[in-house]
Order: C-alpha cells, then structure tokens, then sequence
C-alpha cells in the first residue's frame, strides 16, 4: 500500500508534483501514467524519500520511507539503471544491499538466477546493455522479498522476450497479494499489464480508475467502415448526421451512428460493406489526447463525471 | 514461469538496517571500485618509497632526524588520503549510485557515520603500518650515528591519526562539494594553501598555516621543515587536536546538508 496525500513538490517558483492524493492498493497491478515533465519520477521519489515533499506525506506500508526499519525488505524499487557505479560487477552490487538491509547472501544468487543474470554475474556493469541494466535493477528491487514494488519504466531497453518476461513477472507479483506500482510512458504495454490506472499531468491528479474504466470514460466510440462505393455510402450516412474522418488504417471512421445502422443503410440501398467494425479508442489514443493539454483534459474529466 | 519470486531463503523481519549493516554495505562498495582501492594502495605506498629515496640520495640536512626522513613523502600520502575521503562519497554521486544507497539506508547521517568509520579505521591502519615500515627502512639504509634518531613512539599514533583527519576533511568536503573534481580540488586546496599562503598573512602565518593537517602531521614527524615560524609553535599533539576540531566543524554541515538536500 502506497498513500499519499496532498503530495507537493516545488523547485523554486516551478511546482512538480501538486497536492496529489492518491492511494496504490496492493493485489494489483497499478499504472502511473503522465507526459514527460508531469511529475511522475519526482513524484516516485517522493516516494522513497530521496526528494522531501514541500507539502503533503507520502507513506509506504504505513510508515514514511525513512522510518521502515529495514527499507529493502518493504519497497523494492527501480529507479534507473544508472543506479549501480560502473566499476561493480551485478554480483557485488546486490551483495552490498543485502548486507545493508540484513538479506541473506543466498538471496543474490536467487535473484540472479530470477533475472536471468547469473552467468554475467561477475562482470562489470558498464559493460552491460541497457536492458541487462534493467534486469538488474528488477534483481535489486526484489532482493529484499518486498510487498511493495516500485519500478520506474521498467521496460526500458527490453527486448520482446524481456518485455514479456516483466509482465508475466509482474502480475504475477500482483497476484501473490503485492502492491505493484509502475510508471510508464509506454501507453500500449500499460493496457496490457496494468489493471488499474492513475493519471496525472503537470503535477496534477487527472484520474484514478481501473484501465477500463479509463478507455470507456475517455475514448468515444466510432465505427470503421470499408467499403468498394465510398462516395455514395458517405453521403447517405453524412445525411444522417453522422461525422466521418479517414482512417490512418484505410476506409472511415465514422462518429454519430452505430453498426447496426450503418449496416441497415447499405443493404437499404443495396450498397457492399467490406468492413463493419465496432471501436473504442485504444489506450494510446485517450492518453495522447489527453495529454496534449491536460487542463482541457480536467474539465473534459469533471464533465463526464 | 508460476511463481518468479519464489523465495527459497526464508527472510526473517523485525530486524534493523543500522549502522553495523551500513558499514557493511560501504566497505563491500569500497573493495569494488578500483579507483579507490588504487588510491588507498597508493596511500600506503608512498611514503615506504620516499624513505628509500631520501636515504638512496641521501637528500637530508644535517639537523634532519631519521624519523623525519623516512616521512619526507608522508604529506603525499596524506594527500591521496584525503583524496579517498572525498572519492568516497563523490564517486556515488557521479555513477548515481548515491540513490541506491539512500534507497537502502534512508537515515543519512547512518550513511555519512559508516563513510566515516570506515575511512577512519582504513587509513589509519594502513598509515600506520606504511608509516612504521618508512621509518624502519629509513633507519636501517641511513648510517648510524649520522643524524638525530628522532622519537617515532608515540608520534606514529599521531601520523597514523593525521591521516584519518585528512581522510575525514576530504569526506566533509566530498559531502559538500558532491562532484569529484570539485571536491577533489578544494580539499587539496584546503591542505596546502594554508601554508602556501601563510606567509602573505606576516605574523599570523603560523596561525593559518597550523590549521592544515598537513601542519599537524610535519610536527608529528619532527622534520626541520616544521618550524614554529611557518607552521605554529603549538606542539605536535595540541596541533593534532586543532586539526581534528576543525575537521569535526566540517563534518557538521557535511551532514546538514546530506539531510537536507534531495538525492
């Protein structure tokens, strides 16, 4: 469980991370999206109490960060893979944090062996591809066992394989009753592995929701139609108030009437439909949207409501 | 892939993350990063071959004393000493690594303590073998009866101690100053300027001179080079005293700032 409430950060005049008040529930998988710039890695530190808050507490399993007598054994987190000193090998780098938090030396063998990093264990870590950084930031963060898990951008650098590898990793973390809390600007891999969602953008809450929730508030349904008459099916639909844009993908994307109607009016008309699909806006879509300018986004956000 | 964190070995909670485990943790960092363990070896190294040098040329004067021969390169040495104690913390600044560390050890000033006694027990261990070892090949290649024998007990204690404060001063400094080539910088800046400076400052230039731990470790070896005129008519142990005060002022802001300001 991760709590924080009216979370505020300035630097200087410029303010990072504003009143946030959200709450990371453990059994799930959680997602934390936002524009580059909206806050979330300062927000995450916040977390960890590298940064202090100016305003606002953030706890963790109930305690702030600071007073977890053992920290390792609570939250494991990956900040960035720049968090090793070059000159160490991934061995002796996880050999310190266990002796700092009294893990036991088995554990770094164990969480080699997780991430696939055992037989380059013993090599330095400025030798290592971005996604072998990653891994090892994913060993450091579960060598305490922790029941939170804090990851920023996970799969950066990952291959497929690798990127594959996480999510599994992850929600199965999530099902053993951890709190799962990741931040990605990857809008696509959230959909896939994130059940719940919070949003913000300059700092600000915009939503807190389950994933889908979040495309069925945000994205407005259309219909794709594809068809061999184009011109004269659209201008029987325009007639009927529908909106009509081109597809990236070929064919119309067609706002203001359903498939069942469209499907009628061409058979009234004896008109061939090639294509006739029902579609919600991905995840992709709301969030570019949204964060285009996040103000709008807010009163768009208050008005569904 | 059913259970990825499977944990094999069993965790035991309720314990605590203290100093003992920060300790732990810096000296596992410490032997893993080659440009410090160098700098240390070369700590040690330098003043055993400043001993053969001076007593191979035979580069003394007449009221040198063997003592103070076989250091002539013991003030290098408390350079690079210094030099460790800033890389110390600099260096996790540099690689980032600074974060992982407060990841696993939240209360700061714990991290600063272990920095800290763990370069106190390293140098001064390793100065008073390399300095006990110059002074004995010292006095086995000079002639006998040559020069004064100078009183090495317990002046080597003294050395060995000189050495810890410049290591710590270089911490306090590093903690500051964050960044290697700065911190690196003022803290040589801060062992000699006082006595290259010293003499603009007239009648005051013991006073400034004598705030170096440099100053404190000449009287110490009992060179002729440590006059009461350029260093301080303090004795050596007093003088080790100031200097050990002066550090211990640094250490305090050091550790302010190192909790107050975000990784």
């Amino acid at each position: 469980m991760i709590e924080a409430r009216d979370l505020t950060k300035r630097y200087g005049g410029r303010t990072a991370v504003d009143r946030l008040t959200f709450t990371v529930r453990p059994g799930r998988v959680t997602g934390f999206l936002g524009p580059n710039g909206a806050g979330k890695s300062t927000t995450l530190r916040l977390v960890l109490g590298l940064d202090a808050p100016t305003a606002g507490t953030v706890t963790v399993a109930g305690r702030r960060y600071a007073e977890l007598p053992a920290p390792l054994r609570t939250v494991g987190a990956l900040l960035d893979a720049k968090g090793v000193h070059g000159g160490r090998t991934a061995h002796q780098h996880l050999t310190g944090l266990a002796a700092s938090n009294r893990i036991p030396r088995r554990r770094v063998a164990e969480v080699l062996d997780l991430t696939g990093l055992t037989e380059v264990a013993g090599r330095r870590v400025k030798g290592f591809s971005l996604g072998m950084g990653q891994r090892l930031g994913i060993a450091a963060a579960l060598l305490g066992d922790p029941e939170v898990l804090i990851l920023d951008e996970p799969v950066n650098g990952l291959d497929t394989e690798g990127v594959r590898w996480i999510r599994t990793l992850l929600k199965s973390l999530a099902a053993q009753g951890r709190t799962v809390f990741l931040s990605s600007h990857l809008m696509s891999e959230m959909e896939l592995t994130a059940d719940h969602l919070i949003v913000i953008g300059r700092g600000r809450l915009l939503a807190d929701t389950s994933v889908r929730d979040f495309i069925e508030a945000n994205s407005r349904a259309h219909v794709l139609v594809r068809s061999p008459e184009p011109g004269r099916l659209r201008d029987l639909m325009e007639a009927r108030g529908a909106t009509i844009r081109p597809d990236a993908r070929g064919g119309w994307r067609v706002d203001g009437l359903d498939a069942a109607a469209i499907g009628d009016l061409a058979r009234d008309h004896g008109l061939a439909v090639h294509e006739l699909a029902p579609a919600h806006s991905s995840l992709e879509e709301v969030y570019t949207t949204l964060s285009r300018d996040s103000t709008e986004y807010r009163t768009q956000q208050e008005a569904v409501r | 892939m059913t259970t990825p964190i499977a944990t094999p070995t069993p965790i035991p909670m309720q314990t605590r993350a203290g100093l003992p485990q920060a300790l732990a943790h810096e000296w596992i960092k410490f032997r893993s990063v080659r440009s410090l363990v160098w700098t240390t070896v070369a700590t040690a190294v330098v003043p055993v071959l400043g001993a053969v040098f001076v007593a191979v040329t035979g580069s003394l004067r007449p009221d040198d004393t063997v003592l103070g021969a076989g250091l002539t390169l013991s003030v290098i040495a408390q350079l690079l000493a210094a030099v460790v104690g800033a890389l110390l913390i600099t260096g996790e600044y540099g690689s980032g690594s600074i974060r992982t560390t407060f990841a696993a050890t939240p209360r700061r000033a714990t991290v600063l303590a272990a920095k800290a006694t763990l370069l106190t027990g390293l140098t001064y261990v390793l100065a008073l073998a390399s300095c006990t070892l110059a002074y004995l090949v010292g006095d086995a290649m000079l002639e006998d009866g040559t020069y004064a024998q100078g009183e090495p007990l317990p002046a080597l204690f003294g050395v060995a101690a000189s050495f810890a404060v410049a290591a710590l001063l270089g911490l306090a400094v590093g903690t500051l100053v964050r960044h290697s080539a700065g911190a690196v910088t003022a803290v040589i800046g801060l062992l000699l300027l006082p006595s290259l400076l010293g003499p603009l400052f007239g009648d005051a230039q013991r006073w400034v001179a004598g705030l170096s731990p440099t100053a404190a470790l000449q009287k110490l070896t009992q060179t002729s080079d440590a006059t009461p005129e350029t260093v301080g008519s303090l004795g050596p142990w007093p003088s080790l005293l100031l200097v050990a005060g002066c550090t211990t002022a640094l250490l305090v802001p050091a550790a302010m700032a190192l909790r107050r300001r975000d990784a």
